[in-house]
């Protein structure tokens, strides 16, 4: 679809009014590497886009006591120069890190990333696994839901027109730093997409016992998704080698039921356990 | 139509453009600076880089509009009164270039890099030119242009 209008918002408010005033026509850019492939194809769905890459509540990232405040519109880059996120965060900052190229991660932002509801979004298993939640506003105030809950299908979110996701807030009780490791397989190096990837946040007791175990998946499924099954599995179990190898076991048992009759299961069944076994070794490494 | 306020290679423009005008399409179009190429215009490639605001970015992944009092760098804002940036130099002295279309991105996320790390390790070389496709040179000479070029920028911020 042709655009007819671009507005670049420089505040939250201008951004909401331009949404209410341009109802059902409008829809959000903030990175563009997606939008401006569609538009491109002109597989764009809507004829007025509003700009909100510049809109101060949506940027930044604040590190609170008990909570990291992502803005929707931090681009990759960001989190990628950003020490705090690599030291407390290390599973978060190596998916953004894969992330596209450099010229890809100066545009590309978490929100937006989240926004598309893509099955292979690099940020989205390590958030999930962070338990992360989204600040959602409208003209009618403001509202939060768990990411978890968030995607309804592939490109499908709940996500209505008049509304704008402005922070991913992550929860961290506790420690300040969150044992969460993330692992990807992609085509190549660079600018690939994700064609499977895992993150897992691990709490352990000081006797290396998980306590508490949050699984995350992308691109074997509509969406990026918890895997109740392996967090059941690995929780009351020591983190070592054997546990790790029993896990990738029943991942690969997971995706193959999962999976079943699709052309990718038998690579993606096979592909689960080193991408899974990776990011649960780097968990074990971190841990010690 | 809209009002666009941009600062190209050091120079204030105000132009009028049509909304859906990528940024590539402005600093191709209106501003007739054609050293950016398209390439596969979809960020894959790389051809079109530009350095926005101090970042390499894809100027076919920006809608021109989103681009609103930002700065931006092209190819042919690099040379100076005193000559070539030691990028560009670098490139030529090492043999970098050959059919030349991928060379002003490739450069530009050079520089951009070098702006921000003047002493690069080849890591960080090959991760910063990562979204650049060259599909004659095989990368090696470029890689040595930038170290070239770092060596270079080194020493005359010592002179400094």
């Amino acid at each position: 679809m042709k655009v007819e209008k671009v507005i670049k918002a420089f505040s939250l408010k201008e951004a909401l009014e331009a949404l209410e005033a341009n109802e059902g026509r409008a829809e959000l850019i903030a990175g563009g590497t997606d939008l401006l492939v569609k538009i491109r194809e002109k597989h764009n769905k809507k004829p007025v886009i509003i700009d909100i890459s510049d809109v101060p509540e949506c940027r930044g990232i604040r590190f609170e006591a008990d909570y990291i405040a992502i803005g929707a519109c931090a681009k990759y880059s960001e989190l990628v120069a950003s020490e705090r996120v690599r030291t407390q965060m290390p599973g978060l900052w190596e998916a953004s890190r894969s992330v596209g190229a450099p010229q890809i991660r100066n545009l590309g932002t978490v929100g937006g990333n989240i926004a598309n509801a893509s099955p292979a979004a690099d940020a989205v298993p390590p958030l999930l696994a962070m338990e992360a939640v989204l600040e959602i506003v409208s003209p009618e105030g403001c509202r939060t839901v768990a990411l978890k809950d968030f995607f309804k299908g592939k490109g499908q979110a709940d996500l209505n027109a008049s509304e704008i996701i402005t922070q991913i807030v992550i929860p961290r009780p506790g420690s300040t730093q969150i044992n969460v490791q993330f692992e990807k397989l992609g085509l190549r190096n660079a600018l690939a997409i994700s064609r499977l990837s895992a993150a897992a946040a691990l709490e352990l007791t000081e006797g290396g016992i998980i306590d508490k175990a949050c699984v995350a998946s992308g691109s074997i499924g509509l969406t990026g998704m918890r895997e109740p099954e392996l967090e059941a599995f690995l929780e009351g179990r020591t983190l070592d080698e054997a546990t790790i190898e029993a896990a990738c076991d029943l991942f690969s048992e997971v995706v193959a039921k999962r999976l079943n009759g699709r052309g990718t299961m038998p690579f993606k069944r096979e592909a689960v356990r080193g991408v899974f076994g990776a990011a649960l070794r780097k968990a074990l490494r971190a841990s010690v | 139509m809209i009002t666009l306020n941009l600062n190209v290679n050091g120079k204030d423009h105000r132009l009028e453009i049509e909304d859906h005008m990528r940024l590539l399409d402005v600093i191709r179009g209106p501003l007739g600076l054609t050293g950016t190429k398209e390439g596969c215009g979809e960020g894959e490639c790389g051809a079109c880089t530009v350095i926005l605001d101090g970042n390499a970015v894809d100027s076919c992944l920006v809608l021109a509009a989103q681009c609103e009092g930002k700065k931006i760098v092209t190819i042919e804002g690099l040379e100076t009164a005193d000559g070539l940036d030691p990028v560009q130099q670098a490139f030529l002295d090492n043999g970098a270039v050959q059919c030349g279309y991928c060379i002003p991105g490739m450069v530009l996320s050079a520089k951009a890099l070098l702006d921000k790390n003047v002493a690069p390790n080849d890591n960080e070389i090959k991760e910063a030119i990562s979204g650049n496709l060259c599909r004659c040179t095989g990368y090696d000479k470029m890689v040595k242009a930038i170290k070239t070029a770092s060596e270079v920028m080194q020493e005359r911020g010592e002179q400094k």
